[in-house]
C-alpha cells in the first residue's frame, strides 16, 4: 500500500526538477537499478517504461494525451510512408513525362496527412499555451468580457510537439524511413530525461540509440555522473542562489535605479545560462550512463561574436528546428524563390537574397518568440533579436567598407574580443525582456537603466531586503570563473572531462570530491532557501 | 566488475568520512542564531540548567501558539518548555525527544496530536535526517561566517530562551466554525509510520520515567471528529492520556471571534492563555510537581516573568 502511495499519478511534481532530493536520490537510481537488472533484450522497454512512468508520476491523467499523441505520431509518420511508397512505385511503372504530374499528385497527399497530424499535435498546444492571450488582447481591443481560459499544460509539451513535429517533417522529406515499432517511435518521443526541457532531439540522432540501448558501462556511469555534478553546481551555486535578487528587482523594478537593473539583468542572464545549461549538463549525463549520445544544447554562447552566432551555440537545437522546419521550407519555396530572383535583379547580390530572408528570419523569430511564452514580451523578444540579426545583414558591406578604412580587423584579438563583449551587451538587453513582467515593465526597465545608470542605492542594506549579501555575489562570481575557464579550455579544442579521465585515480577522486563537496558547502538549498523550479520547464 | 564496485564503494566511504570529517566544523557552537542555529527557540532547551525542566511540550506550530510556559510558571511554579518547530514531523519529534533527554528529565512529555494524522514522503525524512547526521549538510550556509575557531572550538550551549519556546501572537483573525467537530463515527486513517514514531516516543518515556500525554489544541481549521475518533483509539491502544480540547468547550472557552489569529488554524495570546489555564491546572492535578518559585535554583525563571508580565502589560 505505501509502495503505491509513492506511485501515485500527479503527485511527484518536484520530479521535474533533475536536481531535486526526489529526483538525484531516489527516481534516478531506481531507474538505473531496473534497467541495470533488466536482461539485455528488456532494456529497452525498461527505459520505456521509466519514460511513461515519469510522465505518470509527474502529470497524471496527461499521460492520456502523450499516448494518443504517441500513437498519432506513428500512425500518421506510417501513413506518409505508405503514400510515398506507392508513389515510387507509381513513379517507377509510368512513363517519363507523366513523372512529374504523379510526384505532384502524391507530393499533395502526404502534405496534407502531414498538416493534418501537425495540425493536431500543434493545436492542442495552441489551445493550451495561446487561448488564454489570445482571448485577453480580444477583450482588449474589442473591448470584451469573455472569460480567459488558463489551462494546466502536461510538463514539457512544447519540447514535446517540436520533437514529435520534426519525426513527421523528416519522414516527408524522406530524411528518416516511417518507423513501424510503434515502441520504437514512443521511446523516441517519451524519453524521460529530455522530456521536460529538452534537448529536441531528431529521430536518426536518439531513436536507434535508445532503442539499442546495451548494459550500463562503468566509464559511462562516471562520466554521466560527474556531467550531472558539474550540473548541479551551475544550478545550486549560481542560478539559484542569484534567484532572490533577480526576483526582487525584476518584481519591483520601479523601486531600484537603473545601474542596479542593469546588474539585475546581467544576474538573469547568467542565473538563466547556469539554470537551462545545468539542466542540460544533467540530462547529458543521465543519457550518457545508459550509454546515449544526446546533441549539444549549448556551445559557450558568450563567446560568440555576433548575435547570429550565438543563436548557433545557446538552445542549439531549438535554433536548429527553426532553420530546418521554419527557415528553409520558407526560402525554399516557389513563391519566395521567384521573389529571391526579381529582388537580385533589382537590389543586387547582397541585398537581393535579403528579401526573402528576411520574410523567412521575421517568421523564425516570431516563432521562437512565441515559442517561449504567450506574452508581448516573449514576442518582442524574438523580433528584437529578428531585427539584430536581420540587421546585421544589412549593413555588413557598409561595416566591411568602414572596417578596411580605419584599418579594424576583426581578425585580432582585441577586435575579438570587443565584438564578444557587444554580443554580450546585446544579449543581456535582450534577456531583460524576456525576463521582465510583461512588455510594458520591460521598456520602463530599460528607460531606467538609459535615463538612470546609477548604482548608489546598491548597499548593504538593499542586499539584505533582497536577501543577497556580498559573499554570495563573491561565490557566484568564483563559479562563473571556474565555469568560464572550463568554457575556454573547451573552446580552444582541450576537453576538460576527457583530460581529467586520463589522470591517475587519486587526482581524478580528488577533483571529484573537490566538486562534491564544493556544491554541499556553497549550493543554495536548506534552511532560508526556496527551491527553485527549472526555468524552461515553464516554456 | 568487482573491482568497479569495490572502488565506487570506497570512494562513497572516502566522501562520508570527509562529510563526517567536516561537519564538526559546521555545526553551531552554541544554541543562538549568531552562532548559526537555524531553530533557536525550539534549541533554546539545549541551554537549560540540566534537570530543571518538568513538563516537555512536543510538536508543530500549534504548541507553540498555545501553551506560554511563563503562565503555568506563574500560576503553579512548574517549569514547561515548548520544543516546538513549524510543520514539525513526528520523526522530528522523536529526534528532538532524544536530544532533550540528554539533559532533562521531564516527568510529562506533551505530544500534538496534529503531527500524527500529516503523512510524508521517504524523501523527506532522508533529507532532513541525513541533515541531522552529517552537519556539514544542514549547516552549510555558515561557510559565510566561518571563523578559526569554529575549527577547533567545541559545542556549548549557553543561550535560553525568555519565552521558554512560546511565540506570541496578538493579532486577531475570526474563524468560521461552520462544520467544526461535528460529530461523526468516521475515524480518520493514521499514516502508519506515525503511530511506530509515537510507540517510540513512548518506549523513550518510559525508558526516562516521564508520563506521555497526546494533546488537541483547539483549531477548527485542523481538528474534526474524525481526527478525534482516530486518537482517542489510538491512545486506548497503547495506554496514554488524550487531552482533545476541542471537545471542552467548558473548560477551554475559546471565542472563534477573538482568539486565534489566522482563522482558526492557530491560537493567539488570548487564547493560548485560556489552554494554558487549563493545562497548568491538569499538570498540578496530575501531583507530580512541586512548587519551585520560591527556590534559589529556579530564580532565572523569576526574572524571564518579570519580562513576560511586563511584555503583556505593554499592549
Amino acid at each position: 500500500m505505501r509502495i503505491f502511495s509513492l506511485l501515485q499519478a500527479g503527485k511527484h511534481a518536484t520530479l521535474t526538477s533533475f536536481f531535486s532530493p526526489m529526483y538525484l536520490a531516489f527516481f534516478l537510481p531506481a531507474c538505473i537499478l531496473f534497467y541495470a537488472v533488466m536482461p539485455k533484450r528488456g532494456k529497452k522497454y525498461a527505459l520505456l517504461l521509466e519514460s511513461l512512468g515519469f510522465f505518470w508520476l509527474v502529470s497524471g491523467q496527461y499521460i492520456a494525451w502523450l499516448l494518443v499523441s504517441i500513437v498519432s505520431i506513428w500512425g500518421c509518420g506510417l501513413w506518409i510512408g505508405w503514400i510515398q511508397q506507392k508513389r515510387d512505385a507509381a513513379v517507377k511503372a509510368a512513363e517519363k513525362p507523366q513523372r512529374k504530374a504523379i510526384k505532384q499528385k502524391y507530393l499533395g497527399y502526404t502534405r496534407l496527412v502531414l498538416a493534418l497530424a501537425a495540425l493536431g499535435n500543434l493545436g492542442i498546444l495552441l489551445v493550451l499555451k495561446y487561448s488564454g492571450f489570445f482571448v485577453q488582447n480580444v477583450n482588449s481591443v474589442f473591448g470584451l468580457k469573455i472569460s480567459v481560459p488558463a489551462y494546466v499544460m502536461p510538463i514539457g509539451i512544447s519540447f514535446y510537439t517540436l520533437q514529435a513535429i520534426s519525426y513527421l517533417f523528416d519522414v516527408y522529406q524522406g530524411t528518416v524511413k516511417a518507423d513501424r515499432n510503434l515502441m520504437r517511435v514512443a521511446l523516441f518521443l517519451s524519453f524521460f530525461p529530455q522530456i521536460v526541457e529538452g534537448p529536441i532531439c531528431r529521430y536518426n540522432q536518439t531513436a536507434d540509440q535508445l532503442w539499442n540501448a546495451g548494459q550500463i558501462r562503468y566509464d559511462n556511469l562516471t562520466l554521466g555522473l560527474q556531467r550531472i555534478g558539474f550540473g548541479l553546481m551551475k544550478k545550486l551555486v549560481v542560478a539559484d542562489r542569484l534567484n532572490t535578487f533577480v526576483e526582487g528587482v525584476f518584481d519591483q523594478y520601479w523601486e531600484f535605479q537603473g545601474g542596479v537593473i542593469a546588474i539585475a539583468a546581467v544576474c538573469y542572464t547568467i542565473q538563466l545560462y547556469m539554470d537551462f545549461s545545468g539542466s542540460m549538463d544533467a540530462v547529458t549525463g543521465m543519457a550518457q550512463i545508459f550509454g546515449i549520445t544526446m546533441p549539444e544544447n549549448f556551445k559557450r554562447p558568450f563567446f560568440s561574436r555576433t548575435i547570429s552566432e550565438f543563436w548557433t551555440r545557446w538552445h542549439v537545437t531549438l535554433g536548429t528546428w527553426f532553420k530546418d522546419y521554419i527557415f528553409y521550407p520558407v526560402t525554399m519555396s516557389k513563391p519566395m524563390k521567384k521573389l529571391t530572383g526579381a529582388a537580385r535583379k533589382k537590389l543586387g547580390n547582397h541585398f537581393g537574397p535579403l528579401v526573402a530572408g528576411a520574410i523567412a528570419l521575421f517568421c523564425v523569430w516570431f516563432c521562437n518568440g512565441v515559442w517561449h511564452g504567450a506574452a508581448w514580451s516573449f514576442i518582442f523578444f524574438g523580433m528584437y533579436h529578428f531585427a539584430l540579426i536581420l540587421g546585421g545583414s544589412l549593413i555588413a558591406p557598409a561595416v566591411k567598407k568602414l572596417n578596411e578604412k580605419i584599418g579594424f580587423s576583426p581578425e585580432k584579438p582585441f577586435c575579438h574580443l570587443v565584438q564578444v563583449l557587444r554580443t554580450c551587451v546585446l544579449v543581456v538587453i535582450g534577456e531583460l525582456f524576456f525576463r521582465a513582467a510583461g512588455l510594458r515593465a520591460g521598456m520602463n526597465m530599460f528607460g531606467r537603466m538609459v535615463t538612470d545608470f546609477r548604482f548608489s542605492s546598491l548597499n548593504a542594506a538593499l542586499l539584505e531586503a533582497l536577501s543577497i549579501d556580498g559573499a554570495d555575489f563573491l561565490i557566484v562570481g568564483v563559479t562563473v570563473l571556474i565555469v568560464f575557464v572550463i568554457s575556454l579550455l573547451n573552446e580552444k579544442g582541450i576537453c576538460v572531462r576527457g583530460s581529467l579521465q586520463k589522470k591517475p585515480t587519486p587526482v581524478r577522486w580528488a577533483v571529484l570530491y573537490a566538486l562534491i563537496l564544493y556544491i554541499i558547502i556553497f549550493g543554495a538549498y536548506g534552511v532560508g532557501y526556496v527551491p527553485v523550479d527549472p526555468m524552461y520547464a515553464n516554456f | 566488475m568487482r573491482k568497479h564496485f569495490l572502488s565506487s564503494v570506497a570512494f562513497l566511504l572516502i566522501l562520508v568520512v570527509l562529510l563526517a570529517a567536516l561537519s564538526p566544523v559546521f555545526r553551531p557552537k552554541n544554541n543562538t542564531a549568531e552562532a548559526g542555529t537555524q531553530d533557536v527557540q525550539a534549541d533554546g532547551i539545549l541551554g537549560e540548567p540540566e534537570n530543571t525542566i518538568d513538563v516537555l511540550f512536543l510538536g508543530n506550530s500549534e504548541a507553540y501558539c498555545s501553551f506560554i510556559p511563563m503562565e503555568i510558571w506563574k500560576e503553579h511554579g512548574i517549569t514547561s518548555y515548548v520544543c516546538s518547530t513549524p510543520a514539525q514531523r513526528m520523526y522530528q519529534s522523536v529526534e528532538y525527544l532524544r536530544s532533550v533527554f540528554r539533559t532533562q528529565r521531564p516527568q510529562i512529555v506533551v505530544v500534538m496530536a496534529l503531527a500524527i494524522c500529516w503523512d510524508y514522503s521517504p524523501v523527506e525524512v532522508v533529507t532532513k535526517m541525513t541533515g541531522e547526521w552529517l552537519p556539514v549538510v544542514r549547516y552549510h550556509d555558515r561557510w559565510k561566517s566561518l571563523q578559526a575557531e569554529d575549527f577547533y572550538k567545541p559545542v556549548r550551549y549557553t543561550h535560553v530562551e525568555a519565552d521558554k519556546g512560546y511565540r506570541l501572537y496578538r493579532e486577531s483573525r475570526a474563524a468560521d466554525t461552520t462544520e467544526y467537530m461535528e460529530p461523526t463515527d468516521a475515524v480518520e486513517r493514521l499514516p502508519s509510520k506515525n503511530v511506530r514514531r509515537l510507540e517510540i516516543i513512548h518506549r523513550l518515556c518510559q525508558e526516562h520515567g516521564a508520563q506521555l500525554v497526546l494533546v488537541s489544541v483547539p483549531s477548527t481549521y485542523n481538528w474534526n471528529g474524525r481526527r478525534h475518533n482516530a486518537m482517542t483509539a489510538l491512545a486506548e491502544s497503547m495506554g496514554i492520556a488524550y487531552l482533545d480540547l476541542n471537545c471542552m468547550q467548558q473548560e477551554v472557552p475559546i471565542d472563534w471571534e477573538m482568539d486565534t489569529w489566522d482563522e482558526g488554524d492557530h491560537l493567539n495570546f488570548t487564547g493560548a492563555k485560556k489552554v494554558t489555564a487549563f493545562m497548568g491546572e491538569w499538570l498540578e492535578d496530575t501531583g507530580l510537581f512541586e512548587d519551585k518559585r520560591s527556590q534559589e535554583a529556579y530564580s532565572q525563571w523569576n526574572v524571564f516573568l518579570q519580562d513576560y508580565l511586563a511584555s503583556e502589560a505593554s499592549e
